[in-house]
């Protein structure tokens, strides 16, 4: 069996640069075969794993990588609960997903081209589950860094992809910086690279408190960058600039958990560590500088990808406050919907040419299954029982409750509330009211395109209906709390968004340009519109200081100070024969006095020397 | 068997340079020799210690002998040494005047075995002085436009750098009367000395690495050569400058060497960090490139500064790793030098990949490989290196994987100034003329190679772990 995880991992990512090959000297689209044959390989290989985790198996195999002057690097697998329910989740998604690329890039000039990145990243997705330690948990995680920057700039002859897929990368890769730092810091101290051990050094108190928080605090660095929170999320509003697929496989189901699945993967050590509360602070304010975003934005995926940033966040706040089950049910139970939801907004943009959310209009008529099915996610999304979004949410803001902090609270409260909001703003805005041209020339998506989809919504119903074994297999002793003070609380605050959606995008009763008029009103769009500037923020920082400070002195350091150096020897070099030459006049009689002066000088110093 | 390897390039020279036609294929065989005999040391190597010595004598008097003798580390470079002439020659399959041009080739090739193979250190000099005259020539000839300025620089900055290296020897020798390496190392020299001779032969080194501040002539020098020169200069050249620290500062006075560690890390981060943030700044091409070179010369610097077997097994990863993957880079950079015309980004100014794939698609895998990206050896040199600087040095070398930021940040900003894009004016008028295939085949084969190494790493730290195990116990010790 582990030498079928290695392969499920292994095949997809050596097996991409084959499947290019092959598919661009036959046909273009024998690729989607290919694609579907390894990727299908792998979530059976993976989904065979769960089945047998959840009977009680656990997988484990290592061997030396390397070994360098005496320091040995391993490499191998360790499949336990909480990673075999990522990793399965990860494995199907990722086929369903390339399923439904055919129908979506049935357009493309180069379909092999995306086949093959999108094989590699579920490869190197699988791969970061499975790892058994550290670095090969970075290995991985730079894989799935370097494919979401090759699908996020696709189409990189236009500007704005290319832009999206370099910022995506540098911000990412910035936060990289702070992971590998936070491994090698750990790496040394606990003279170990291996999850388990680390974790188990943790519990026994073997590595020092100062030197556990640092690196904690060091990798969830890396977290913050990979699932995009603050302050290092700008990237993933651009990414949007990718295909539909990409967005909903990488920036909302898959990689984008990654930091997720760090923190939860290192969970002892990082409850040992003492830093969980930055971990919760973080997912908070994330969350809600996220839900605040996705209420004013105006297109679809952007308001889809504020979305996801605040259900991640809400994730680290279930692991902060110490829920290792709330965090991980919450990412899977995320994912399965989140996927469904961007990918019937893919139907929606593929059949309309339309991004923007408020040019639709009326769209129910001529997309009746992607409106149910988008409604079906929106509903978990929202978090409406029995689907999964429900039982995973609540949760959450259960424990943001319990973790005694009043702002965190209040935080995730207002982003688990506003959802509702945001959801069927959106929902009501494309697909009810008067067909308007756009919505017109719109046809149902193919079979394609929404088999996959429909999988999703069954499987939505049934992380939400066996939620209490899928817990279990994460966490051994997780219970799941109930308070029902608590629901009803955030229903009823649930049932006024909801109604104030209805009023203003359904009924129409309320004119927003009227309110926008206000100059209190249009400031504050303007903030949340903006993530409170962060992004010009970071941007001003890397040009104005990066670029146009630090570079710029080393640039000017090495013109002025280090060849001007150089040059100023040969400078003097030159200086000196000019004086000196003087004396070269061609004649016999100087050269004859200074030689006799010379050799008298010389004498003179040699009696008085000796 | 050494002897052999070091005189052949330099006899079929002559005959390179009169049969003009057949040069190319006089210095393929060379490089497929050196290749060969580099592979068979690796195979036949005992284990540890100098193997396969010979001994020539020719002035006993003044120990002035042909000491030829190889362990690992040499082994390893020899092969490298050969891969590379190999495939310097291919890309340079076409290039005009080719009888004098391998003629000098040829001769480099035997001077750079003699470097690595020679145990007498006036040999070593002899050798490390040849290796000069033909890249000057070289640069001097077949460079761009500035091409004497950057030929004279580059020789009076090293050759300068070298009389302290000379210096160093003299001292050397008035003090034991010795040139050999072995005999050296028996000697009794005093510590002060021992300093003062290191830090003579320090600054012929370091120039050659080339470290910040000594390493202005290098951008001018890649900058002007032909891009095979610059594989050269890149892969090799500066390899000796590591080598010759490596081999005869720090292997033959470990106890002068722990005076200098801090000096060495000092010069190490701010030639990675100077380098970087240079060349987040620049708008040329292979300047760039260029200063990436140096960048990662500085992290070998720091991880040698270490003194420790980690750090220097990261040291000698990290060099071959350099070579194959800056040598793509400079590569590269000629031929877009060559498409576009212009060595500026700026100029270039978008939508290059689209047009060219072939060269595009190498420049964005030589930048992973560059930053040091998992799967290719540069991963493997930079994660090695930050762990030994860790070791030592403690928390300064958490600065380190910044330095791969820095990287990606200067390498995919050119990806999005110069590759990515719309299509420019410029790049539109371009016309496409497809490369011949026997300059595709090296550029191929530099990122099979360090794919290669990046995945199954073992093969050379295996090889390397025995030599750098008992230096670091010397040194430890």
């Amino acid at each position: 069996m582990e030498w079928l995880i290695y392969l499920s991992v292994l095949l997809p990512i050596f097996g991409a640069p084959i499947i290019w090959f092959i598919s661009h000297y036959t046909n273009k689209w024998f690729s989607w075969y290919l694609s579907l044959a390894v990727t299908g390989f792998s979530a059976l290989v993976a989904l065979l794993t769960a089945l047998q985790v959840a009977g009680g198996a656990k997988f484990e195999h290592s061997f030396t990588w390397f070994n360098f002057g005496g320091v040995e690097v391993p490499f191998g697998i360790y499949v336990d609960g909480m990673s075999t329910v990522v990793y399965a989740m990860a494995a199907l998604l990722g086929f369903l997903i390339v399923i439904y690329s055919r129908g979506y890039m049935e357009h493309d000039e180069s379909p092999h081209r995306f086949f093959m990145k999108v094989t590699f990243f579920i490869g190197s997705m699988l791969g970061l589950t499975v790892s058994d330690n550290l670095i090969g948990m970075f290995i991985f995680w730079e894989f799935m860094g370097l494919a979401s920057y090759l699908l996020i700039s696709y189409w990189y002859y236009k500007n704005s992809a290319a832009d999206a897929g370099l910022k995506a990368f540098l911000m990412t890769k910035f936060a990289d910086g702070f992971f590998l730092a936070g491994i090698v810091l750990l790496w040394w101290y606990s003279g170990s690279l291996k999850v388990v051990e680390i974790n188990h050094l943790a519990e026994t108190a073997g590595i020092p408190l100062f030197i556990a928080a640092v690196s904690a605090l060091l990798m969830f660095g890396g977290a913050i960058g990979k699932s995009a929170q603050f302050p290092l999320f700008p990237w993933l509003l651009d990414a949007m600039e990718g295909p539909t697929p990409v967005s909903a496989l990488i920036h909302a189901a898959t990689m984008v958990n990654a930091g997720v699945f760090l923190v939860g993967r290192l969970f002892d050590f990082y409850t040992y560590s003492g830093v969980l509360y930055v971990v919760l602070a973080i997912g908070a304010i994330s969350a809600f500088i996220a839900v605040l975003g996705a209420m004013v934005h105006r297109e679809i995926k952007k308001i889809i990808a504020f979305s996801t940033m605040e259900n991640l966040g809400l994730m680290f706040v279930g692991l902060g406050a110490g829920s290792l089950a709330a965090g991980i049910f919450h990412l899977v139970s995320h994912a399965t919907f989140k996927a469904l939801m961007f990918l019937s907004a893919g139907n929606v943009i593929h059949f309309t040419h339309e991004k923007d959310a408020f040019k639709i209009r009326g769209l129910r008529k001529f997309m009746p299954y992607t409106a149910i099915l988008f409604l079906i996610a929106l509903l978990s999304l929202a978090g409406i029982p029995p689907l999964s979004g429900f039982f995973s949410k609540e949760w959450i803001v259960h424990e943001a409750k319990l973790s005694g902090d009043p702002i965190a609270f209040a935080f995730v409260l207002t982003a688990a509330v506003l959802t509702i909001y945001y959801g069927f703003r959106l929902w009501f805005q494309i697909f009810t009211g008067e067909p308007n041209e756009i919505a017109k020339r719109a046809k149902e998506a193919y079979l394609v395109m929404l088999i996959p989809l429909v999988v999703l919504a069954v499987l939505t119903f049934l992380v939400g209906i066996f939620h209490q074994s899928i817990v279990h297999l994460i966490e051994r002793h997780a219970h799941i709390p109930h308070d029902w003070g608590l629901t009803i609380l955030v229903f009823s605050l649930m049932a006024v968004a909801f109604g104030l959606a209805w009023l203003i995008y359904y009924k129409r009763a309320i004119d927003t340009e009227e309110l926008m008029k206000d100059p209190i009103v249009s400031a504050l769009n303007k903030v949340f519109y903006n993530s409170f500037f962060v992004d010009f923020l970071l941007r001003w920082l890397s040009r104005n200081f990066v670029v146009e400070f630090l570079a710029l002195l080393a640039h000017w350091l090495d013109r002025n100070v280090y060849d001007y150096i150089v040059n100023g020897v040969a400078k003097t070099a030159l200086w000196t024969w000019e004086k000196v030459k003087i004396i070269q006049t061609g004649n016999l009689i100087h050269y004859l006095t200074i030689f006799v002066s010379g050799a008298i000088v010389l004498y003179y110093l040699y009696l008085v020397i000796l | 068997m050494l002897l052999t390897t070091i005189i052949l390039p330099v006899l079929l020279a002559p005959f390179a340079y009169f049969f003009e036609r057949q040069a190319k294929y006089l210095s393929l065989f060379a490089g497929i020799f050196v290749t060969f005999v580099g592979l068979y040391l690796w195979t036949n190597y005992p284990g540890h210690g100098f193997a396969f010595e010979e001994f020539y004598p020719i002035f006993p008097q003044w120990d002035f002998n042909l000491h030829l003798g190889v362990d690992a580390l040499s082994i390893a470079l020899i092969t490298l040494t050969g891969i590379i002439a190999i495939l310097v020659t291919l890309s340079s399959w076409n290039i005009n005047w080719q009888g004098a041009y391998f003629f000098l080739i040829l001769i480099f090739l035997g001077a750079m075995v003699g470097v690595f193979a020679s145990l007498n250190y006036l040999w070593f000099f002899i050798f490390w002085e040849f290796t000069l005259v033909p890249m000057f020539f070289h640069i001097g000839i077949w460079g761009a436009e500035n091409r004497i300025y950057a030929a004279v620089k580059f020789f009076l900055y090293t050759h300068l750098a070298s009389i302290f290296l000379f210096l160093a020897i003299l001292i050397i020798f008035i003090k034991t009367g010795h040139f050999d390496f072995l005999a050296i190392k028996q000697a009794n020299i005093p510590l002060d000395l021992q300093k003062v001779i290191w830090a003579l032969a320090f600054i012929g080194y370091i120039v050659k690495m080339p470290v910040v501040p000594f390493h202005t002539w290098l951008p001018d020098a890649h900058v002007q050569a032909p891009s095979p020169i610059s594989v050269i200069l890149a892969g090799l050249l500066l390899k000796m400058g590591a080598y010759g620290l490596l081999r005869w500062n720090i292997e033959l006075f470990p106890e002068a060497s722990k005076h200098f560690i801090y000096l060495m890390l000092a010069i190490g981060l701010l030639t990675v960090f100077h380098a970087a943030f240079k060349a987040l700044y620049e708008d040329h091409v292979k300047r760039m490139v260029a200063y990436s070179s140096i960048n990662h010369m500085g992290l070998v610097l720091v991880a040698l500064a270490t003194l420790t077997s980690v750090g220097i097994s990261a040291a000698i990863y990290e060099m071959v790793a350099h070579a194959l993957i800056i040598s793509l880079m400079f590569m590269v950079a000629g031929y877009i030098h060559h498409i576009t015309g212009t060595w500026y980004i700026s100029e270039i100014g978008g939508g290059f990949l689209r047009k060219f794939p072939f060269i595009g698609t190498l420049y964005v895998l030589g930048a992973l490989g560059a930053l040091g990206f998992p799967g290719t050896a540069g991963f493997i040199g930079e994660v090695t290196a930050i762990y030994a600087a860790f070791d030592k040095f403690g928390w300064l070398a958490l600065s380190l994987p910044f330095s791969a930021v820095l990287t990606a940040g200067f390498f995919f900003w050119a990806i999005r100034r110069m590759l990515h894009g719309e299509e420019s004016k410029k790049v539109s008028q371009l016309h496409i003329h497809p490369l011949p295939t026997v300059e595709k085949l090296p550029l191929v084969v530099y990122v099979a190679l360090f794919i290669f190494l990046g995945v199954a790493p073992s093969l050379l730290f295996n090889f390397i772990n025995g030599y750098t195990q008992t230096l670091g116990k010397i040194l430890g010790g």
